[in-house]
């Protein structure tokens, strides 16, 4: 019997070790691990059920482009553009995360009620109803305003606030602005204006992101070939970017540069000759000496005035950038100035009249007003409605309105925007949970109506703002609030549409959307109800008012910014929907944080040469002061930036990507100083190395 | 390439017209909803972050810019990244020429990262988090992935695996390749992106590759990408075809 030695059992070890190696068990094994961790319990595995396709509407901003959600189940799972639509033509980042606002972190589920120390508590709906019914009746006994703040009027629950206001002593319905700014202030009262993009040679845009999110989006995408867009923007903003031309003007410039322009085109007798006072106002804004405090060269504003002409039909428009807000009043009336004299109101291709959506008849109702022209510190309580318009609106430009001691209610679905500052929280439905409606967008030629039907349930603890208000008005004992729910007050909508005789009503069928005869009412309701449209005739041409800006404003154009100061103005954007009171869902990190397609408030951009004059470097934190407040941010070298200013956006807040609610708002929002017409372009701030 | 069930062959490709892109940012978001990317976690960047397509920003003259949607360049011969795979968790489906990513199968060597041209492959650095009930919002037709893997754009070869299941439901006849959409396509507003079978001269998808003013990203490589981009504008030209995959790199 043969021994076996110590170096055979380790020649065997060795062998069996490497043979082992060179099998395929190794490679079996790591397989194995890879498959095994991959099917951890922690990782969701989403439920299945049937795919259908349902028609929706994105209501998240004015816009309210028709969608489609796919549903797995009972479950929305991806929201797109409705191109089918006679109103369609895609939708915006935002948009696509329609149905995901429902679960977003920052979600209400139950009306709420803010203790001392700031936390909100749960509050049963009946208790909410007594408490805001009581602050109604004790506004009402002191004498003290009840002010309504409305993102997206028109609507039948706004015609429900205001029939609740107008039974109050003081009741005060008021809205913001809006990007239609200067078609407003050409408007006469009752005959709302619009813009023929079709037809329209060349747009003029003083700031608004008329290629970026503006109007109905998919209206321009569609009149875009054909359409030179000229942006005159205080930054390289998305619609300067993709205009044919863009002039990168100073801040607070806006109204100074639309006189030069309508000085070289009077001037130079290109349009009719306009009324002598006018005459003499535009003679004093020469090219040559607006073009120092506008930061674009004087042959330059000469030769676009000459193309405005030669290009036309123009139309130019203010409105403002939905972070940076609107423009000052005389800002917006410089600009409607210059859409008169460039003879565009009436003619096709300008600026053309539509008709309104017609509305039931109904009793008195409080009168609609801006923001800015209810009293300062009258209101001694605010309801803010649930929708949103997309568009920044600082706490500060709200606050002065109320009273020192005035109790906010929040109907918002979410904990985020202005409703942190509630008192009250009444979640209404979230998108794609209760009805919404569809007006025409501040662009529009033609009016135009359809309607949101739900397509989820709600909550249980989230209210209807109708349900509400009318249990509101019964517990403090006011009569004539609107009577039914929301839905019978939309069918009276869909009768008066019926009964005015106007416009044809698409109804969507399998194949599309086909004009349907509707032989009465009940038709038009079911038309609407199931996704239909309703869109108006053409009507007469526009009349413009045109009112001169005032001698003040005129004065500190021509005056220019004061030189040798320190302080930047600050450029605040956002896109529409990133900075309103609907949080950002957290996909949307794809474009604010993994990606650098969009800016997000954690970085401040100013050119290299301003960085240079201010010893800061790229890529550097700075801390960015102004008279509301200070943020620190990244510094962003930003050659596409003139010098002179920063540029900071306001949206979206960053904890709301990321499921959580902060106290303090983010970015541009937190540096805002708002002035008393409302507006925030005249901020500055300062800035140096955090 | 034939498929061994019913012997179809296509070659599934993209046409990207940067003359409509305005870079909104919607096939971003429409890729990662569909194919259930969780959002980015709070330390995510642009380096370590996961968006299957991102939208490169392109200077023009005169401040204008333009838009360059880049995903997974579907390589159609010599697929750098399934030839480095240790593990065949890059599989090209003979199919469609759809190259797939099998997550079971990665072990996350990153192997294939830093193989691709393109850098159009993502490593989950963190495990995924959808907050909230945001889970309930999750397509069943892709899997939810871990950390520790790669994954990236696979033209949503769901929607075609449904796209087959409904041909051969509907009793339609199977010797054609489905046509289908991936999300990206189906979201954009602005009817940048054409999708379909590059082999079926019939496609606008071919017709347009086939156009004088397409050109693929990185041609010199020879990897026969089935993403074609096109324009009209020479500098945007010279612009994507430098740019793209040399300027950023994904791995941390």
């Amino acid at each position: 019997m043969t021994s076996i030695t110590r170096r055979q059992v380790l020649y065997g070890l060795g062998g069996g070790v490497a043979g082992t190696i060179l099998s395929p068990l190794p490679w079996k094994v790591l397989d194995d691990v890879a498959i095994w961790t991959q099917h951890r319990h922690t990782l969701p595995v989403p439920r299945r059920g049937e795919t259908t396709l349902r028609p929706a509407t994105c209501t998240l901003c004015p816009g309210g482009c028709p969608m489609r959600v796919r549903f797995v189940g009972d479950r929305p799972i991806f929201a797109m553009g409705d191109p089918s639509h006679p109103m369609g033509g895609g939708a915006c980042p935002f948009g696509l995360t329609l149905h995901q606002l429902a679960h977003h972190p920052l979600r209400l589920a139950t009306p709420a009620r803010r203790g001392a120390d700031g936390v909100p508590m749960p509050l049963e709906l009946g208790a909410a109803v007594a408490f805001v019914a009581g602050a109604l009746k004790e506004a009402a006994r002191t004498g003290r305003g009840v002010l309504v703040l409305d993102q997206r009027p028109g609507r039948v629950v706004s015609r429900a606030y205001r029939e609740l206001l107008a039974c109050l002593p003081r009741g005060e319905y008021a809205t913001p602005e809006d990007e239609g700014g200067t078609l407003a202030t050409l408007a006469r009262p009752g005959q709302p204006l619009g813009i023929d993009l079709e037809r329209t040679g060349t747009l003029l845009s003083f700031g608004a992101p008329v290629l970026a999110g503006w109007g109905r989006p998919g209206r321009m995408l569609a009149a875009r070939r054909g359409l030179r867009v000229v942006q005159l923007d205080t930054w390289r903003s998305p619609s300067a970017a993709l205009a044919d031309e863009w002039l990168p003007i100073r801040p607070g410039s806006e109204g100074a540069v639309a006189l030069a322009l309508a000085h070289v085109v009077v001037s130079e007798g290109l349009v009719e000759a306009p009324a002598p006072e006018v005459r003499r106002l535009i003679a004093r804004f020469h090219p040559a000496r607006v073009a120092p405090s506008a930061g674009v060269e004087a042959q330059r504003l000469a030769a676009l005035a000459r193309s405005l002409v030669s290009s036309g039909p123009t139309a130019a428009v203010g409105g403002g950038d939905p972070g940076g807000g609107p423009l000052a009043p005389d800002d917006e009336r410089a600009i409607a100035l210059l859409d008169v004299l460039l003879g565009s109101v009436g003619k096709p291709g300008g600026i053309v009249a539509r008709g309104t959506v017609p509305e039931e008849s109904c009793g008195s109702l409080a009168p609609e007003r801006q923001l800015r022209e209810v009293p300062d510190g009258g209101a001694g309580l605010l309801i803010l409605d649930a929708v949103d318009s997309g568009r920044a609106l600082p706490w500060a430009a709200v606050e002065r309105k109320l009273a020192p001691d005035a109790l906010v209610v929040s109907l918002s679905p979410f904990a985020s925007g202005l409703a942190r500052r509630a008192h009250v929280q009444v979640p209404a439905p979230a998108p794609l949970e209760g009805w919404d409606e569809v007006l025409p967008t501040a662009d529009a030629t033609a009016a135009s109506y359809w309607i949101g039907a739900p397509l989820v349930p709600p909550p249980p603890g989230a209210t209807d703002p109708v349900e509400l208000l009318r249990q509101v008005a019964a517990a403090a004992g006011i009569a004539a609030s609107a009577t039914g729910s929301h839905e019978d007050l939309l069918r009276r909508r869909a009768e008066a549409i019926h009964a005015s005789g106007r416009g044809r009503v698409l109804a969507r069928t399998e194949d599309g959307f086909r004009e349907q005869k509707l032989p009465d009412a009940s038709a038009a309701w079911r038309a609407l109800r199931n996704g239909g449209c309703w869109i108006d005739d053409a009507v007469t041409p526009a009349h413009a008012v045109a009112t001169a800006p005032s001698a003040e404003a005129v004065e500190g154009w021509l005056r220019g910014e004061a030189a040798g100061r320190d302080d930047l103005p600050l450029v605040a954007f956002a896109a529409r929907g990133a900075s309103g009171g609907t949080p950002a869902c957290p996909v949307l990190t794809k474009l604010y944080q993994e990606t650098e397609l969009r800016c997000s408030v954690a970085s401040v951009a100013v050119s290299p040469l301003t960085a240079r004059e201010h010893g800061l470097r790229d890529g550097s934190r700075v801390r960015l002061e102004s008279a509301a407040g200070a943020v620190t941010a990244t510094l962003r070298c930003d050659p596409t930036l003139p010098p002179g200013r920063a540029a900071l956006a306001t949206g979206p807040d960053p904890a709301a990507l990321h499921g959580k609610a902060t106290a303090v708002p983010q970015g541009a929002l937190a540096l805002i100083v708002v002035g008393p017409d409302l507006t925030w372009r005249g901020t500055r701030v300062a800035i140096r190395e955090a | 390439m034939r498929s061994p069930e019913t012997g179809v062959r296509a070659r599934y490709g993209m046409v990207v017209d940067l003359d409509r892109c305005d870079g909104c940012g919607v096939c971003v978001v429409a890729c990662a909803v569909e194919n259930n990317v969780p959002a980015g976690h709070e330390r995510a960047t642009e380096r370590t972050g996961i968006a299957w397509l991102r939208v490169q920003r392109l200077e023009g003259p005169a401040g204008s810019a333009a838009f360059l949607p880049l995903m997974c360049q579907q390589c159609d011969a010599r697929t750098p990244c399934a030839s480095v795979c240790p593990q065949n968790a890059v599989q090209v489906d003979a199919s469609s020429g759809i190259v797939g990513q099998v997550p079971a199968r990665c072990l996350g060597c990153r192997y294939c990262m830093a193989a691709c041209p393109y850098q159009a492959r993502f490593f989950n650095w963190w495990d995924p988090e959808w907050p909230g009930t945001l889970v309930e919002t999750l397509n069943p037709a892709v899997s939810t992935r871990t950390r520790g893997v790669v994954e990236k754009c696979s033209f949503c070869s769901h929607r075609l695996q449904a796209a087959r299941a409904r041909q051969a439901a509907d009793g339609a006849d199977r010797s054609k390749p489905p046509e289908y959409t991936p999300a990206c396509v189906e979201a954009c507003p602005a009817g940048a992106l054409v999708f379909g079978d590059l082999e079926d001269p019939g496609s606008e998808a071919a017709r347009l590759s086939r156009s004088p003013d397409c050109f693929q990203l990185l041609e010199r490589l020879g990897t026969g990408s089935k993403v074609f981009y096109r324009t009209r504008r020479p500098w945007l030209r010279n612009a994507a075809l430098g740019a793209p995959g040399t300027e950023r790199r994904h791995d941390a």
